[in-house]
């Protein structure tokens, strides 16, 4: 196996940076703890260039480097505050937690509130175009379980923004209203 | 097992094509809500979760990055050349 040298390295990893910027915000949701996510994807990149195989996929590299980064630090979070996936902490605006049929979340709001897994699952695949296969094995699951996440967080976000094909191709006035809210 | 795995993938390839597509097919309109489980959504939800999804991450691959990220990268090069050569066999 041999490793990048380290120009290209250096190349590649400022290449991704927006890439593991809007992962780690769509992870953990907070500007300033994903940048803090990102810098340390940064450093243990550099610290381990040596295990990257030059010629394999970089941003599948520095996106599981991320991602479990970012999972040992909710574990270490979760000893210290009851409020598991952060989103308290991180101040997101969501809305009651009674959601009535007329008060539809919009995407960013939806997506904030599904478990973890699902919101990575669905930005490898539907965001970033990483195949079941090569996000499986940055997940350390199976193919199967990927899919499921990703249907699972799909329906979840249709069921917050109301955009289930009967609330939506109804016509009436919800679908109507939402339509509008986006201008 | 197979059996399922196989009616998964099928199910997951039509939706691709779908969301790629970017276009809602007509006539989905009799299917039930699928109410949170694992199915895949009817290909009008789907269209709009997809493209929403996409938009939504292409903002923040748009934004402006920080300088910091540049000047960590560029310490993290110099310290390497002020290193000792074959550094891999130091730890």
């Amino acid at each position: 196996m041999s490793a990048l040298p380290h120009d290209e390295l250096q190349r590649g990893l400022a290449e991704l940076i927006p890439n593991l910027r809007a992962f780690a915000r769509s992870l953990c949701g907070a500007p300033d703890r994903a940048d803090d996510l990102v810098q340390e994807t940064l450093v243990k990149a550099w610290r381990y260039q040596s295990q990257f195989a030059a010629g394999s996929n970089l941003k599948a590299w520095l996106f599981t480097i991320l991602r479990n980064a970012y999972l040992s630090e909710r574990r270490k979070r979760k000893f210290e505050v009851e409020d598991v996936d952060g989103s308290l902490a991180e101040g997101l605006s969501v809305r009651g937690e009674q959601l009535g049929h007329m008060d539809f979340l919009d995407f960013q709001n939806a997506f904030a509130r599904l478990p973890a897994e699902q919101k990575e699952a669905l930005v490898l695949i539907g965001a970033e175009g990483f195949s079941y296969e090569e996000a499986a094995l940055m997940c350390g699951c199976a193919v199967g379980t990927v899919k499921s996440r990703v249907n699972r967080g799909r329906a979840r976000l249709a069921e917050l923004m109301g955009v289930e094909s009967g609330a939506d191709l109804g016509g009436d006035e919800r679908s109507v209203r939402h339509a509008s809210s986006g201008v | 097992m197979s059996n399922e795995d196989k009616r998964d993938e099928k199910k997951m390839t039509e939706l691709n094509e779908v969301g790629d597509l970017g276009r809602p097919r007509p006539g989905s309109g009799g299917r039930p809500p699928s109410g949170g489980g694992d199915q895949p959504l009817p290909p009008e939800a789907h269209g709009r979760i997809a493209a929403q999804l996409r938009e939504v991450y292409g903002q923040m691959l748009a934004e402006p990055l920080p300088d910091r990220f540049a000047q960590l990268l560029d310490q993290l090069a110099s310290a390497e050349r002020a290193r000792p050569s074959k550094p891999e066999q130091q730890s």
